[in-house]
């Protein structure tokens, strides 16, 4: 079985003795940490800067710098949350030194009437559509739209919507990750989703 | 102003609400707030409504090839970093120009007496000293090891005999000749480095790569030492001398837990021709690259290569355990003794002459 083909969902060790293990210098360890966290590192930083080429160096660089920070690491916050903190980090730097995001666009079958599609994601964000989220998102048009929201919020409310909606992580974790006070990121998050809501107001027009 | 600030801490609470953050009082008194006000419930569905399409996005799996390049990226790391640290300061510069300048100055020097040495062996001898031209030959099949080579390098012989036939006669001639020709096989001797090659098949290429990297950098060879790596195989090639070889060889002893198959060759020192032993152990290369005398080393490889054949032979196994009880500690090599005087000895080791080019070939199994 190749690297690659080993899932996170098969790795049923104990992360602590991995870490005391990769700690050590264990190679072994070490890929057990990266194919573990790899996939989640990697969608969160490409939420957050939009372009799959960056997201994939940044994550490379989280998990380079990890491991030579490694022997820095003293347990007092979960591993998940110490490499989240790296990778969220090392985004916003990198999003801070380039002008403005590179927004790449999915590629995918445009829709015949890519109007009807912003007018389903109206009627869905005014409430006179029950339609589920999923399906609509499955739509290259609407996930454009949606990316592209998402890419005009500014670095600190995109980083925190991203880890709260899309990583899911609670409240408390995401101002550990980020270092700030449990309000900055309750206001962030609010203030993220309303100017979400009004970008997705502008662009379904 | 206050307007604002108010709709700000309302859309806060019914994120927090969304997100499952309250407490539950707060949870309990914002429901029954809801429950009177359509603008708050309008709000919140606005809010719920974009919350579940950031949510339902499709996550992204990382590229399939994100575990190599990140173990690339550390093993340059390893190396590139380490050497530059060795190197960045400005005294370190400046003792590295200075050697650069003494190492061009020997290459001169070195270079200016081959030239003298090559002319002077093939410079027009008197018609009584003509035999010299014919004399490696001879030496080159003495080291023959094995039958196979023993009945390629027979059917030469057959062919050199009448040549061999002139040079005893003319070497039982003159003892001054004899001498000068011994002369002339220990100039030729001089000039050749002990050429060995340690192939590491392994599956754990990245840890033996490191580890052989850090064993160079720590003896301090990163100077002498090519590095060709290819996605088939890395190439380290080491110009040392023959104390710092030893020494280096018992240092890897751990790499060897990590290999499917060591492999050894060694040149006979005076003619290029080179023994191998396969399934080598840590210690057999140690001591290979200890003997100084061609004619011990290429006796030890055989002995060596036959002792390794039988270790892995099944058979011998299977018999071994039904004659005697044997401990799978017999079966062990040995690890090789490294004292701190020897490590002293490798730190002086440079100074020497007794040249040593060993290559270090990892090969994914």
């Amino acid at each position: 079985m190749s690297d690659t083909e080993i899932s996170s969902q098969n790795i049923r060790i104990d992360e602590e003795a991995i870490l005391l293990r990769a700690k050590a210098g264990n190679l072994e360890a070490m890929d057990v940490l990266i194919i573990r966290y790899q996939d989640r590192i990697y969608n969160t930083i490409l939420k957050i800067c939009s372009n799959p080429e960056d997201a994939s160096e940044l994550t490379q660089d989280t998990f380079v710098k990890a491991i030579e920070q490694l022997h820095n690491f003293e347990f007092r916050s979960s591993f998940y949350t110490w490499i989240f903190r790296i990778a969220v980090n090392l985004t916003l730097n990198f999003c801070k030194r380039r002008f403005r995001i590179r927004f790449e666009p999915i590629e995918g079958s445009r829709s015949d009437d890519a109007g009807d599609c912003r007018g389903k994601l109206r009627e869905y964000l005014t409430g006179g559509q029950q339609a589920d989220p999923s399906k609509l998102v499955c739509d290259s048009e609407i996930h454009n739209i949606l990316l592209r929201a998402i890419a005009n919020l500014d670095d600190d409310q995109r980083t925190a919507i991203v880890l709260r909606d899309i990583e899911g992580m609670r409240y408390d974790r995401i101002a550990d990750v980020l270092g700030v006070e449990l309000g900055t990121v309750k206001s962030r998050i609010s203030r993220a989703r309303e100017n979400l809501r009004q970008q997705l107001d502008i662009l379904t027009r | 102003m206050n307007e604002n600030k108010e709709q700000q801490n309302i859309d806060e609470l019914l994120n927090a609400y969304l997100d499952d953050e309250l407490d539950e009082i707060r949870q309990t008194e914002l429901k029954r707030l809801l429950q009177d006000d359509g603008n708050m419930q309008a709000r919140l569905a606005a809010l719920a409504a974009c919350r579940g399409l950031i949510a339902a996005l499709p996550a992204e799996k990382a590229p399939a090839n994100t575990l190599e390049a990140i173990r690339a990226r550390l093993e340059r790391k390893v190396l590139l970093d380490e050497y530059s640290r060795s190197t960045e300061s400005f005294a370190g510069k400046r003792h590295l120009m200075y050697r650069w300048a003494l190492t061009a100055a020997a290459i001169f020097i070195v270079a200016g007496v081959l030239i003298w040495v090559v002319a002077t062996i093939l410079a027009p001898m008197p018609a009584g000293d003509s035999y010299y031209a014919m004399d490696k030959q001879p030496v080159r099949q003495i080291e023959s090891l094995n039958d196979e080579d023993k009945t390629a390098d027979s059917a030469k012989q057959e062919q050199a005999e009448p040549l061999m036939a002139v040079k005893d006669d003319l070497q039982a001639d003159s003892a001054v000749s004899q001498q000068r020709q011994n002369f002339m096989n220990i100039r030729f001797v001089a000039a050749q480095p002990l050429l060995a090659d340690l192939q590491l098949r392994t599956n754990a290429v990245v840890a033996v790569d490191r580890f052989v990297a850090k064993a160079i950098y720590l003896y301090d060879l990163l100077d002498s030492t090519s590095i060709d790596r290819q996605p088939e195989r890395i190439t380290y090639r080491i110009s040392c001398d023959r104390p710092l070889s030893v020494i280096l060889a018992g240092e890897l002893e751990p790499v060897w837990k990590k290999c499917e198959q060591v492999d050894f060759s060694i040149s006979g020192g005076t003619v290029g021709r080179s023994f191998t032993v396969p399934r080598a152990a840590a210690f057999q290369v140690a001591e290979l690259l200890r003997e100084e005398l061609a004619d011990k080393r290429q006796k030890m490889a055989k002995d060596f290569a036959a002792m390794n054949k039988v270790i892995a032979d099944e058979e011998y196994h299977k018999l071994a355990e039904r004659t005697m009880p044997l401990s799978p500690d017999m079966i062990e090599p040995p690890k090789p003794a490294m004292t701190g005087a020897a490590r002293e000895q490798a730190g002086n080791s440079k100074k020497s002459e007794d040249p040593v080019t060993l290559t270090i070939t990892i090969i994914p199994h």
